[in-house]
């Protein structure tokens, strides 16, 4: 297990390189924009020559590459170019506010999504239509509109939760809690109209597999047929979708963070785009590999659990 | 103004890159320091707390950005001079005085006595020195306002002597601005200077309290040499890129203080917020960058640039696209600053038939134009693109992402660029708009009369006699038709009731702006 | 963004046999594939309404009253119904209705930029990971990890400076992202069929790698892949909207994101500006996600509905439940009528009036073809038919007792403790998620509510009878570490564990290889003789009958033709149909004719 789990991340190690260095690849025209950016109006083609040099930025690709990796590997990401704030830091900062959402948002997306698609899919009926009347609202109704709506209520005219700004879990957790309560909702409500679709799904597809007919004719219960035997089935390929929504949401949540001016990891990765931030650039690029990598290995750790075929020996 | 210009747009501001969004980040407001609390201090446990679109990139003195950042660094940093927030004039600050030699080329500047950083040290001239000469080394965004800077020397502790290749009529606006911002000599060098600096101004930074980025939160030092100027105890500045994030906080009380597009006024309660309206803060100009014709030779042609003039039905700009909060103008000068004349305004009245009339005697019918189209000039596209084709011309917007707006404007590919400019001060202006290298002049088009009034302007040490001269290159570059300036734009600060915010348009934002009844 | 089926997690269904082969599904398979998912409600909807949008986005040109950017300022926020101004204007004074319509357009494109990248890349991916050597497929399947773990909006925005924040550019991109589903799919599907017999056989009469592939394995993807493009058009199309939204790129482009985008700063002067493009978008990619679920089920074969479980087999006729009883008979089935719901909603009949009869400790044969109603009469026994089915008419007794119209209740109580059941596929009858010894012990708790030390005893006991030379480490092993004749016998164990009064075997023998089937043949016949159960063994195979058989019903197409004691049959046959059958031992061999289960749901 041990073995499995350091080939895993010595592979998601191999795969940031790669992604690195296609960053760098890519961002390499782009190293003159920036320095024209940092220096704005008064930038001459000298100052900006300058600039670039100073900061090493006329150096072949490969070298700047290598130079990199080897500060990375002693845990320095460099500072950002426009405001030197150490990137690794800002980085892990943003990424505590997002995951704070998303984390959250993910827990209780998935235990509703579950009731909900278990629940349409073994009573059928009616009950089933109204799990997938939500479903399609969800679809349909725009989550920003929500997210405005709740503002307004809760935080504007009711005044019991906050309109805008976050708490850090550390400083005080209820308002920590109070701080996210309307984010998370917005992230759950599109959540639970995609994935209680899929469990529903999923569940129709085990309740209607062979093993499920043969687990009734000894007598045993429905519900446990249900609970235990079918969701357990379906949890694997459920898990699946769900570690996808996760690595979703951080583009949702790159709205969520505007709207709720949120120290957040998805704008701080737009804004470092927009103003071609490249040492923040490269940063999240590897933040961003890093936790796909521990997403899909935990996501594959408890598929083994679920699922003893895809279990690790 | 080339200050404003440079501020750093959040990527989340072009989620709401307006008209009005955009005058309120870009905008410049400056000191009061007739709100200054009476006695018995009230300022000692007030707080205050208001947001902005953007926060300051860094604290570190070569790497400051004007603008909204300004109120954040110019809690840190004390600045040598000011600016009167009644006239725009300068005034003294850190500098109590400042002279020049006759042809200009030296300053002297006498500090004020007994300044200290936060950390005790003395504020003196070897603290200035340093300072200026580390930025005048430090590629970034300040420096090129030390290009004709040749050397800084402290004569005494209070005095220091800038010495210059010749004569830069823009250096004294500058050091009201970044420029001018004082830092700690034994630390400037440190790591901690961009994000928490020793400083010389009236607050220090709560770092504990303080991320990066979207909330800082300034407490007021008791030995600053002004304390009395500054109205609070706890001054925090939130970062909300988005206006309608900012609309929420202020309504929820969140904050105490912000800005308000005009459009979303009708959501406040007039009754619980004050609202305090500047009129002028920025330009919205369509910038002509290749004058000469070089490139695009219709451009060349004084019919054609008039000819646009007469396109852009600028009440209608002002009413339709700014919400009516701001002013139709063909001039790119502050006008409640010196140079600004009312008179010029009559010339070029929306007309379309005479701009099309213009442009067929200058044969130029159907001619095309590339421009960027940038988080700038988004909401403002379709209208200028109609009002070319009303004239016989066509524009194309080419879509230019954020990072490499400085280098499409620059880089000579395009013959025109829409601009949303904030004022600096009517010399810099001047500059930035009509000099060769200027920002608005990037293919460095040069005009003998042009030449001559710059000449006059760069030999005339005292600001008074020069402006006659700023006046004729003004009426000069309206009639050439350098540009085509379409409005003045304004902000609107909406407060707690009994928070004011009262400031000329286009002076650097600062707590000292608040007043409180 | 997050609202879009993910392509890359649809899986393929490849399980289990149908017993169910109705003459109304005889016909949809002649049925073109257009046809049928014209008639399905769902996929017609969804698909009148996007060919209705996108009909009306073509049309732009002629109908929209303005250029997506004319501006007039005078119409600066216009209400809705202005003259010319349909539904107002926007903030620029651009006419949102003909705004509107040309964000239909640029969904349009970049769906169709973003399906065909990911259709090209990933079909072509997955036919050579799927079909060559593994160092071709490990390759394919490390570069399809790597485009999938990019966390896609993320990468779009890191990319700006190359794609220009041109949205075609930014979709061929994105299309690169949507790949690896199309590859999954293809890859899987390549791989399953690739030792089918058919493409073996197209191999052996020579035809080249190229021509396999494009003959067999690419008509077999259609299907999936088309139901995969549904849902990724709708992915293009929210990943478009959301980057416009969030201003990258022109707004000189209309699109539905920078619509929203303008009516969000609108919201509190007009906010029916945000409104229109949020439910324009939202139609289209809702309407997209139902069409791939409506497509998944016509082209993948009837997916099953939601239904209650456990809600008790249906019974349309009054069943007479004091009818005469015969004393001597443990299982008394009569009149029996059966139906499913055919294509055109019509009942349609797979068991019409049988009748049977079972003494206790006897062995029935249930004999017929695959689609003669043999099983369905098994499932109504049991209580387990499909929700679908109905139960037009008769009466099934046992021991007594009227079994039709019992709810599931008391047929479970039943189940398990007086009947009991084999199944015919091993495999896919035992819960892959479950220890076997557990899956084992539960059910003989539920039938029997023995405590859980003795119930696991016996269980290991019965395994060592039935066979398996390890009990209790099969007791411990998961389904798929054991094999198909030991899963079997595991069943066997499971099914009689609990002692029944009737056993009812389906096909016990049929998916086993041939040797295998005689030890498991053997097997039934001494655990019958020694628990002096009776047995309904359904089959279609004379040769299982014959072994071990008192007494043989032959089915034909619903209908018992012949009933009889076993040598008056063998000896005997009456009916043609059953001396057909018994000719055919010899030639068939028990392998089944159906086509491979992979193959079936997508090849009609």
């Amino acid at each position: 297990m041990t073995l499995y789990i350091l080939r895993r991340l010595a592979a998601g190690v191999m795969l940031a390189l790669v992604i690195l260095l296609i960053v760098f690849l890519l961002i390499s025209s782009s190293f003159d924009d920036t320095a024209r950016t940092m220096l704005g109006q008064g930038a001459t083609p000298e100052s900006t020559a300058a600039l670039v040099e100073a900061r090493g930025w006329d150096r072949p690709v490969i070298v700047q590459y290598v130079e990199w990796i080897w500060h990375a590997v002693q845990g320095d990401l460099g500072q950002s170019a426009f405001t030197s704030l150490p990137v690794r830091s800002a980085v892990v900062d943003r990424l505590a506010v997002t995951l704070s959402l998303i984390v959250p948002a993910l827990l209780i997306t998935a235990i509703l999504s579950v009731l909900l698609g278990v629940w349409a899919a073994s009573h059928g009926g009616v009950i089933d239509r109204f799990a997938q009347g939500i479903s399609l609202v969800g679809h349909i109704f725009p989550a920003l509109l929500l997210a405005i709506g709740l503002v307004v209520l809760f935080g504007v005219e009711l005044g019991w939760l906050p309109a805008t700004g976050y708490v850090r879990f550390g400083d005080d957790t209820l308002g920590w809690l109070r701080s996210i309560t309307i984010p998370v909702i917005v992230l759950v409500i599109p959540g639970v109209a995609n994935m209680s679709a899929q469990v529903r799904g999923r569940m129709i597809d085990e309740l209607n597999r062979d093993y499920v007919r043969t687990l009734r004719t000894r007598g045993i219960s429905s519900r446990s047929i249900v609970y235990k035997h079918a969701l357990r089935n379906a949890g694997s390929p459920a898990l699946t979708v769900m570690s996808l929504e996760f690595i979703q949401m951080f583009g949702a949540a790159l709205i969520i963070e505007n709207v709720f001016a949120l120290p957040g990891f998805g704008s701080y990765a737009f804004n470092a785009s927009l103003q071609g931030d490249i040492p923040v650039i490269l940063g999240i690029s590897v933040f961003g590999v890093a936790l796909v990598t521990v997403v899909h290995l935990v996501t594959d750790i408890l598929n083994g659990w679920l699922n003893p075929k895809a279990r690790v020996h | 103004m080339y200050s404003t210009r440079r501020t750093k747009r959040r990527g989340a501001s072009a989620l709401a890159a307006t008209a009005t969004a955009l005058a309120l980040a870009l905008a410049g407001c400056g000191a009061d320091s007739d709100t200054a609390p009476p006695d018995g201090d009230p300022s000692a446990d007030r707080s205050l707390t208001i947001a902005v679109q953007s926060g300051p990139n860094s604290l570190d003195p070569a790497q400051l950005i004007d603008g909204q950042q300004t109120f954040v660094w110019s809690g840190v940093l004390d600045t040598l001079l000011a600016r009167d927030p009644e006239t725009g004039e300068l005034i003294p600050n850190a500098a109590e005085r400042w002279e020049y030699n006759e042809d200009g080329t030296l300053l002297t500047l006498t500090l004020r006595d007994g300044m200290t950083f936060s950390d005790g040290t003395p504020v003196d001239a070897d603290a200035v020195v340093a300072s200026m000469e580390r930025t005048r080394e430090t590629p970034g965004p300040v420096q090129s306002k030390y290009s004709q800077v040749t050397d800084v020397t402290a004569v005494d502790p209070s005095t220091v002597e800038v010495h210059f290749d010749s004569f830069d009529p823009t250096f004294l606006s500058n050091i009201a601005l970044g420029a001018g911002a004082i830092g700690h000599p034994d630390t400037l060098d440190d790591e901690r200077t961009a994000t928490d600096p020793v400083g010389s101004g009236p607050f220090e930074l709560d770092v504990a309290n303080t991320v990066p980025d979207n909330t800082y939160v300034l407490k007021k030092r008791e030995d600053y040499w002004n304390a009395d100027a500054i109205p609070v105890s706890t001054f925090t500045v939130r970062v909300m890129p988005d206006p309608t994030a900012q609309l929420n906080a202020l309504q929820a009380g969140e904050i105490d203080a912000g800005t308000v597009q005009q459009r979303m006024l009708g959501q406040l309660d007039e009754s619980a917020f004050t609202l305090s309206q500047i009129e002028a803060n920025v330009v919205f100009v369509l910038e002509i960058l290749d004058r000469a014709g070089e490139t695009w030779p219709a451009l060349g042609d004084v019919r054609v640039r008039q000819a646009l003039n007469y396109a852009i039905d600028r009440e209608a700009f002002v009413e339709g696209l700014l919400g009516g909060l701001g002013s139709p103008t063909v001039q790119i000068f502050n006008p409640q600053g010196e140079v600004y004349d009312p008179a010029l305004e009559e010339l070029y009245e929306y007309d379309p038939e005479r701009g099309r009339e213009l442009v067929e005697e200058a044969g130029y019918v159907g001619e095309s134009f590339e421009i960027p189209s940038t988080f700038l000039s988004t909401a403002f596209e379709p209208t200028i693109s109609q009002a070319f084709s009303d004239v016989g011309l066509n524009l194309e917007w080419v879509s230019v992402p954020p990072q490499q707006v400085q280098s499409a404007h620059m880089s000579g590919d395009y013959g025109l660029s829409f601009q949303v400019a904030g004022f600096n001060s009517d010399p810099s202006d001047a500059f930035s708009h009509f000099v060769p290298g200027g920002f608005s002049n990037p293919q460095n088009h040069s005009d003998p009369t042009l030449d001559e009034l710059f000449g006059v302007i760069n030999t005339t040490v005292d600001y008074e006699d020069a402006i006659p001269t700023y006046r004729e290159v003004n009426a000069y570059a309206v009639e050439q038709a350098f540009e085509v300036p379409i409005a003045f734009g304004g902000t609107t600060w909406a407060a707690r009731d009994g928070i004011t915010y009262s400031t000329v348009g286009g002076l650097p934002p600062t707590i000292r702006a608040f007043g409180f009844e | 963004m997050s609202t879009s089926d993910d392509p890359t997690t649809q899986t393929v269904r490849t399980h289990s046999t149908e017993h169910v082969i109705t003459a109304g599904a005889d016909a949809s398979q002649r049925t073109p594939t257009w046809k049928k998912v014209i008639r399905d409600p769902q996929a017609a909807i969804t698909i009148g309404l996007l060919a209705a949008i996108f009909l009306i986005g073509a049309l732009t040109p002629l109908i929209a009253p303005h250029g997506p950017n004319d501006a007039d300022l005078s119409m600066v926020n216009a209400p809705v119904g202005t003259s010319g101004y349909l539904l107002g204007g926007d903030e620029s004074g651009r006419d949102i209705f003909s705004r509107l319509l040309h964000s239909i357009n640029t969904a349009a494109i970049s769906a169709l930029i973003g399906t065909t990248v990911a259709l090209i890349v990933g079909v072509t991916g997955g036919l050579v990971g799927g079909y060559f050597n593994r160092a071709t497929q490990s390759i394919t399947e490390w570069t399809f990890a790597l485009l999938m773990t990019l966390p896609g909006v993320l990468l779009l925005i890191i990319l700006m400076p190359v794609t220009g924040g041109d949205y075609r550019a930014t979709m061929f991109v994105f299309g690169f992202l949507l790949a690896p589903g199309i590859y999954r799919i293809v890859r899987n599907l390549v791989l399953g069929v690739k030792n089918e017999l058919y493409v073996d056989a197209a191999r052996v009469s020579g035809l080249g790698n190229v021509r396999i592939l494009g003959r067999h394995v690419l008509s077999i993807v259609r299907g999936p892949i088309i139901i995969a493009a549904a849902f990724m058009a709708g992915s293009a199309i929210a990943v478009q909207s959301g980057l416009a939204f969030l201003g990258v790129g022109s707004t000189e482009i209309p699109s539905f994101g920078a619509m929203i985008s303008s009516g969000f700063r609108n919201l509190y002067v007009a906010p029916a500006q945000f409104l229109w493009p949020s439910l324009l978008l939202g139609v289209i990619t809702a309407s997209l996600v139902l069409l791939g679920n409506a497509l998944r089920d016509t082209l993948e074969g009837s997916k099953p509905k939601a239904k209650k479980v456990g809600a008790g087999q249906r019974v349309v006729a009054d069943v007479e439940r004091d009818g005469p009883t015969d004393p001597d008979a443990l299982l008394v089935i009569r009149d029996l009528g059966i139906a499913y719901p055919g294509v055109d909603g019509a009942p349609n009949e797979v068991v019409r009036g049988v009748n049977l009869s079972l003494a206790p400790g006897d062995v029935l044969g249930l004999v017929g073809e695959s689609g003669s109603g043999k099983t369905q009469t098994a499932f109504s026994t049991l209580g387990v038919l499909p929700s679908e089915a109905v139960i037009t008419g008769g009466s099934i007794r046992f021991d007594g007792r009227e079994l039709l119209g019992l709810d599931d209740t008391s047929m479970a109580a039943l189940r398990g403790s007086a009947i009991a059941y084999i199944p015919q596929e091993p495999m896919s009858n035992l819960d892959p998620s479950f220890r076997v010894g557990s899956q084992l012990v539960e059910g003989l708790r539920a039938a029997t509510s023995m405590p859980r030390k003795d119930a696991k005893a016996r269980v290991i006991a019965l395994l060592d009878r039935c066979g398996i030379v390890d009990p209790q480490r099969t007791f411990d092993a998961y389904p798929h570490e054991i094999s198909g004749g030991m899963a079997q016998r595991v069943l066997i164990a499971g099914a009689v564990a609990s002692r029944p009064k009737l056993l009812i075997a389906d096909e016990p023998t049929t998916a086993l290889d041939v040797t295998v089937q005689a030890e498991i043949l053997d097997l039934l016949r001494d655990l019958q003789h020694e628990l002096g159960m009776a047995v309904l063994l359904v089959t279609h195979n004379f040769g299982v009958v014959a072994d071990i058989c008192d007494r043989i019903a032959v089915m034909k197409e619903g209908e018992i033709v012949e009933n009889g004691a076993a040598e008056e049959i063998f000896g005997a046959p009456r009916h043609e149909y059953t001396r057909m059958l018994l000719g055919s031992i010899l030639d068939e061999d028990a392998v089944r004719t159906d086509p491979p289960a992979a193959v079936k749901g997508v090849a009609s």
